[in-house]
């Protein structure tokens, strides 16, 4: 018996041939994606392709309902198509689930273009954002949408008709000036950060140390203390001698010596410092002292400074009363336990670091050891300090920037997703070759942004996506797919045959028939300019050999910023056509760029949202995609759930090649 | 630390080849020993509901731990709605229902699988809505609910809570009728019941309580910080301040509450004790505060300006709160009575005295400010806090030694819960859902004052509440729903629809009704009350947060109707 008969007289046969037709791309497989494939599957969408890069962990398990306890560390794509191909067995559904992050060379705008609708059910901006962009490319209608708590949102997003996701201005990531980090913490939160962004990418992450010369440099161009900042270089330099010895069996207890004693003892000899206006001098810890409970802790400036709450979530922890009773982790340590704890993480995470060279830890608020590092670190710091400390609950959520994250907000979400995804369908050209494509677009309710709110009277918001700014260099600039065989073709053949050439044939906005104009164009590749009118020296150079791949692209901007730039999005090529190139039979039109220059070009710094909610699924990491539906593991939890880890020797290997560049995407304390 | 890590070079205790074992072990851990886990880890439960304690603590998760749920009728919504309670943890479910599963079933419920055909539904969804938490027990009980009603109506009131999943608008009514009278009587259970209606697009839900408590409504607006009548000490610590002495960097890092605090103070001095209260006053008002300013853009004082309106915010106990307090109920409390009600007495009487205001709340707002000057004045919030805390103690005390009871009747946690938090509680009476659906009293009101407006979805939502109700009227009397014999012309069943209809509105057979609710009949009766698979998934997402709201005491729950048009993905709340 047909499946979906009831759905099918409901939607009309017309909107019914739509769904079981168009291709639908979801984009995490998270806590809405979860929900999201289950409705996809059960109103009958027939050709689904899913991706996540992330594995499951036990967090995941109170509302990412496709996954049960056994799959934990497995890959959420995988197991999600696979769950809600058991429960559908028979439908003719073709789920086509990927292990990967989307974006991977391979997902590019001739990959992106292969679908009807994109839907987003992701949790970071980096990722939203790459999409939002490929979707402009490739014109493609995507749904965007976005859980924190019992708030929600659903936004269509559709070139030309409605703004895109970057039209919108977000809001920027919190940050701290960089002496509050290094030198003078004052609230727990500045203990964490230190922790998190600061010591533990010196003791185990990538030892980059041209970028941190960079930036105490620039925070002594913007006029912080000078002599601070000959102190904090020679201290960064301090730290590769310690990190040398870091797996030797006193080595955790040599980088505790350095870091709470030594560090501490050097920054109070700069008497000026602690001169201003509500700075409290730290007190040097000292190991053996702590460790026979013969150390006197420091005593805490006035009284427990309350952390304002990190994301507006926090207070209803009830604290205060909480940390008395039961749960585990909302116990305060001692400086003894924290000590021992720290001594314990450094050891675990730098096994770690030895056993895996060539994988750069980071922190990962879901990855038990560095959890660990960053409480005790943070907690000893701030005995220092003089600083309250904090339990463990609290610093994940204060360090992992958590959102909290429930089934029935994501329920209520993927839901109205779908919802909205009829509404764009119906409006969609009719996939039924026979009947003429202007005739069947029904009409149909309006596309809408529909918002989930507290409200006790209304708890559905809606409104009419606004228009797209004209000023949005995302959605306003020209894209053009470039099928090209990168290693045949070289920057000369781009410039001189597709940019000067094939470009030149475009339809100028405001220019007359007659007009001579010629324009001058600079050519880049993200930040890197690879030519000018002036400048030809990588002429002759193939762009495989300038590192061009796939799915990036080659901008050609305008000398005199007149017009748009025009992005050439660089796609799989033939490699045995003759001619290295190929693309769209007709140029398209330039538009002219707004008088005012656009000043919101977009960043390529990730930010964090505040006002519209990040959702609640996966977390991009730059992970290389493998193929093999084993799990990946570059994370450990916690010892107490029953994780399994699922690897092969085969994969042992994978794992050694990989390299891993970014973990998590929470990470959005900026430091200035 | 009770278990020290067992020593050995790293290398060994950490191995590199991970071999897949039996799901409940870590490997990796195993092979580190015996060793226990460290106190300052939390166990798997709590980290598997990490992201839902940060939202209702633990508090909240306690609540719902022993929560016992029933679901009266097993279809997609009333199963999607199961999902969203057994994911995050309540004690144990129960799935009422006497048919056997069928290929329909099966295409629009997720929690059935095609070889479920022919068996017991219940059955079948327990157990696969058991899959999603090992910790959460469920059972089907494969029976009539017209039978039970009568035959074991103490079955019902052994749950927490129940859910109504499109049952038969009789024995829904039964049902409603049993748990609000046996609330009535004294000690007797208040279960709260939701009942679910849908129809294609259209759904409905519907919440009959007797009485429910809210110790955390989460209110937008905070409490007032006494800005109008600060304690002395804060008054003191404000005019203590000179301003012009100070250089720029502490001028630019007084806390907003000070500089209002300050400028209120010396508003009264020089007013004869008034506060602004004409708009041209607190326009005088706020340009003080900006004649203040050192320079243009001094945060803390854009600061001050955006909340100056909080001076004219009168500290009092909130309006809601004060009609709690007029409560026969809280009046006249007894051994009985619930804590709730004894705390809200214990307040009526606290805030008789002078100078009769709630106690202090020790929590401030983010501001801009330097460091010490904000944990200053969060000491001296804190310490009024303590002391209005201790006075309000031995008020309860009182309390509770007149009414026979123990001190400590009340665990301090909520006490202190209570005393923080006084704006954030609520009761809430409800009406008996036949009261609501017969149309006596506010709905009648409602009818009366009915427009149609197609910008406000509110209008629309009404009509198709309106269209629900006649068609559940239609079904008492033919015992199938409109529409849904599908070889018959719909219009007639519409026509007939529309006759009842006109009754609830009360309109003379010859008059017409308007068109709206001609569509909304129409869209009622076309979703032939079969469920979609996106309405069940949307419907089971809000009847789950509502039954979360109920069962942790926390947020206001929707009381009592909600009309969700998922055409036009709009909704709307009524209380009938
Ligand atoms: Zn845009």
């Amino acid at each position: 018996m047909p499946r979906s008969s009831y759905t099918k007289s409901l939607l009309g046969p017309e909107l019914y041939q739509k769904v079981r037709k168009t291709k639908i791309l979801v984009v995490g497989a998270g806590g809405i994606g979860c929900e999201l494939l289950k409705n996809l599957v059960l109103v009958g969408f027939a050709n689904i392709e899913i991706i996540d890069l992330d594995t499951i962990d036990l967090s995941n398990l109170n509302r990412q309902f496709l996954f049960r306890k056994p799959d934990i560390s497995k890959p959420k794509a995988l197991v999600a198509a696979a769950t809600a191909r058991h429960f559908n067995p028979t439908s003719g559904i073709d789920i086509h689930a990927r292990h990967g992050n989307v974006k991977d060379s391979v997902n590019d705008l001739e990959w992106i273009k292969g679908f009807g609708l994109v839907m987003n059910a992701l949790d970071n901006m980096d990722a939203r954002r790459h999409v939002n962009k490929l979707c402009q490319a490739a014109n493609v209608p995507l749904i965007e949408s976005g859980t924190a708590g019992y708030l929600g949102q659903v936004t269509p997003i559709i070139k030309d008709k409605t703004e895109c996701f970057d039209c919108v201005v977000k809001p920027a990531p919190k940050s701290f000036p960089v002496c509050t980090i290094r030198s003078t913490p004052s609230e727990p939160i500045h203990c964490i950060v230190w922790g998190k962004t600061y010591l533990f990418g010196k003791l185990f992450g990538e030892d980059d140390e041209d970028m941190d010369t960079e930036e105490l440099d620039k925070a002594k161009a913007g006029g912080e203390n000078a002599e601070e900042i000959e102190n904090l270089k020679k201290e960064a330099a301090a730290f590769r001698e310690v990190r040398k010895n870091l797996g030797g069996e006193d080595g955790p207890q040599r980088v505790f010596h350095k870091v709470f004693n030594e560090d501490i003892n050097r920054l109070l000899a700069m008497e000026d410092m602690w001169k201003k206006e509500g700075r409290v001098k730290p007190v040097p810890l000292e190991y053996e002292g702590i460790m026979n409970e013969s150390f006197a802790t420091p005593p805490l400036r006035q009284a427990a400074a309350q952390q304002p709450n990190v994301n507006g979530q926090a207070q209803t922890n009830g604290n205060g009363t909480e940390k008395k009773k039961g749960l585990k982790d909302q116990r305060e340590l001692s400086l003894k336990e924290n000590l021992e704890l720290f001594i314990d993480s450094c050891k675990r995470l730098s096994a770690r670091a030895i056993a895996y060279p060539d994988i750069p830890l980071s922190f990962d608020k879901d990855d038990a050891d560095t959890l660990d590092f960053v409480l005790a670190t943070a907690n000893l710091r701030a005995t220092a300090y003089g600083i309250a400390n904090k339990t463990r609950f609290e610093v994940k959520e204060m360090a992992g920037n958590i959102i909290p994250a429930i089934a029935t907000t994501n329920a209520i979400i993927a839901g109205l997703i779908v919802m909205q995804s009829l509404n764009i369908l119906r409006q969609l050209p009719s996939l039924s070759s026979s009947s003429s494509s202007e005739a069947s677009t029904s009409a149909g309710p309006a596309i809408r942004s529909v918002f989930l709110r507290t409200d006790p009277i209304k708890p559905l918001g809606h409104s009419i996506p606004a228009k797209a700014d004209p000023e949005c260099s995302v959605c306003r600039d020209v894209y053009i797919p470039l099928k090209v065989d990168l290693a045949r073709c070289t920057l000369g053949t781009f410039v001189n045959d597709i940019v000067k050439t094939w470009l030149a044939e475009a339809e100028f906005e405001g220019r007359e028939e007659d007009d001579e104009e010629v324009v001058e164009w600079t050519i880049f590749e993200g930040g890197r300019l690879l030519a000018d009118p002036d400048f030809d020296d990588n002429f002759e150079r193939t762009l495989e050999d300038l590192d061009v791949k796939r799915g990036k692209m080659l901008t050609a901007r305008d000398e005199d910023g007149k017009y748009r730039p025009v992005h050439f999005s660089i796609c799989e090529g033939d490699s045995q056509a003759s001619i290295p190139y190929s693309l769209p039979s007709t140029p398209p039109l330039i538009p002219l760029l707004p008088a005012k220059p656009a000043t919101r070009e977009p960043s390529e710094e990730i930010t964090i949202l505040d006002s519209m909610p990040p959702a609640t699924s996966t977390s991009v990491s730059e992970v290389t995609p493998i193929s093999s539906n084993t799990a990946v593991g570059t994370k450990r939890s916690a010892p107490d759930d029953g994780d399994v880890k699922d690897a092969t020797a085969e994969e042992e290997q994978t794992k050694k090649k990989r390299k891993v560049v970014v973990v998590d995407e929470d990470d959005d304390f900026e430091i200035l | 630390m009770p278990s020290s890590p067992p020593s050995g070079s790293d290398q060994e205790r950490r191995p590199t080849k991970i071999t897949k074992m039996d799901d409940s072990i870590d490997v990796t851990h195993a092979t580190t020993g015996t060793a226990e886990i460290p106190s300052y880890r939390p166990d798997a439960k709590t980290r598997r509901y990490d992201r839902q304690l940060r939202l209702w603590a633990s508090a909240g998760q306690r609540s719902l731990e022993s929560a016992r749920v029933l679901l009266v009728g097993c279809d997609a919504t009333g199963c999607q709605a199961l999902k969203n309670l057994v994911l995050p943890g309540i004690s144990h479910f129960t799935i009422l229902s006497p048919h056997l599963t069928t290929s329909q079933d099966v295409a629009t419920n997720f929690f059935l699988h095609p070889d479920s055909v022919g068996s017991p539904i219940a059955e079948q969804s327990v157990k696969y809505l058991k899959e999603l938490n090992p910790a959460v027990d469920g059972s089907p009980r494969v029976e009539e609910l017209s039978s039970l009603l009568v035959s074991e109506p103490e079955f019902f009131t052994s749950f927490t809570l129940i859910l109504a999943s499109n049952i038969e608008p009789a024995f829904e009514l039964q049902l409603a009728d049993l748990l609000w009278d046996t609330s009535a009587s004294v000690g007797g259970p208040d279960i709260p019941l939701i009942a679910i209606r849908n129809s294609g697009f259209i759904g409905r839900v519907e919440i009959q309580l007797r009485e429910h408590s809210v110790v955390d409504t989460h209110p937008d607006t905070t409490h007032t910080l006494r800005l109008d009548e600060p304690f002395p000490s804060l008054e003191e610590h404000a005019r203590s301040l000179d301003l012009s002495t100070m250089d720029s960097m502490e001028h630019s890092h007084i806390p907003w509450v000070v500089l209002l605090v300050r400028a209120a103070s010396l508003w009264k001095e020089s007013r004869g004790g008034k506060l602004p209260g004409t708009s041209e006053e607190k326009a005088r008002f706020k340009k003080s505060i900006k004649e203040d300013m050192m320079k243009g853009d001094e945060e803390n004082y854009e600061e001050a300006l955006a909340q100056a309106y909080r001076v004219w915010s009168k500290s009092e106990v909130p309006w809601e709160i004060k009609q709690l307090l007029e409560d026969e109920s809280v009046k006249n409390i007894s051994s009985s009575s619930k804590n709730l009600q004894i705390l809200l007495h214990t307040l009526s009487l606290f805030t008789s005295i002078a100078p009769h205001l709630p106690p202090t709340s020790p929590s401030l707002p983010d501001m801009h400010s330097s460091t010490t000057s904000y944990v200053h004045l969060q000491n001296l919030y804190k310490k009024e806090y303590q002391t209005d805390l201790a006075r309000f103690k031995q008020l309860l005390s009182e309390v509770l030694g007149n009414i026979d009871l123990e001190d400590g009747t009340i665990p301090d946690e909520e006490v202190e819960g209570f005393v923080k938090n006084v704006g954030g509680v609520g009761i809430i009476k409800g009406t008996p859902l036949r009261a609501s659906k017969e149309g006596k009293g506010l709905i009648t009101e409602q009818i009366k004052e009915y427009q149609y407006d197609e910008y406000d979805g509110s209008t629309t939502c009404f009509a198709m509440h309106l269209a629900l109700l006649a068609s559940e009227q239609f079904f008492i009397a033919h015992k199938r729903w409109p529409g849904a014999k599908a070889q018959q012309d719909m219009s007639e069943d519409n026509r007939e629809v529309e006759e009842i209809l006109k009754g609830i509105l009360g309109k003379k057979n010859l008059e017409e009704v308007d068109d709206i609710f001609v569509e909304c009949i129409a869209e009622v009766t076309r979703g032939g009350f079969g469920t979609l698979p996106t309405t069940a998934a949307f419907l089971g997402g809000v009847v789950a947060q509502e039954a979360i709201k109920l069962v942790t005491n926390q947020y206001t729950p929707l009381d009592n109707t909600v009309i969700v048009n998922l055409v036009k993905s709009e909704s709307a709340k009524f209380k009938f």
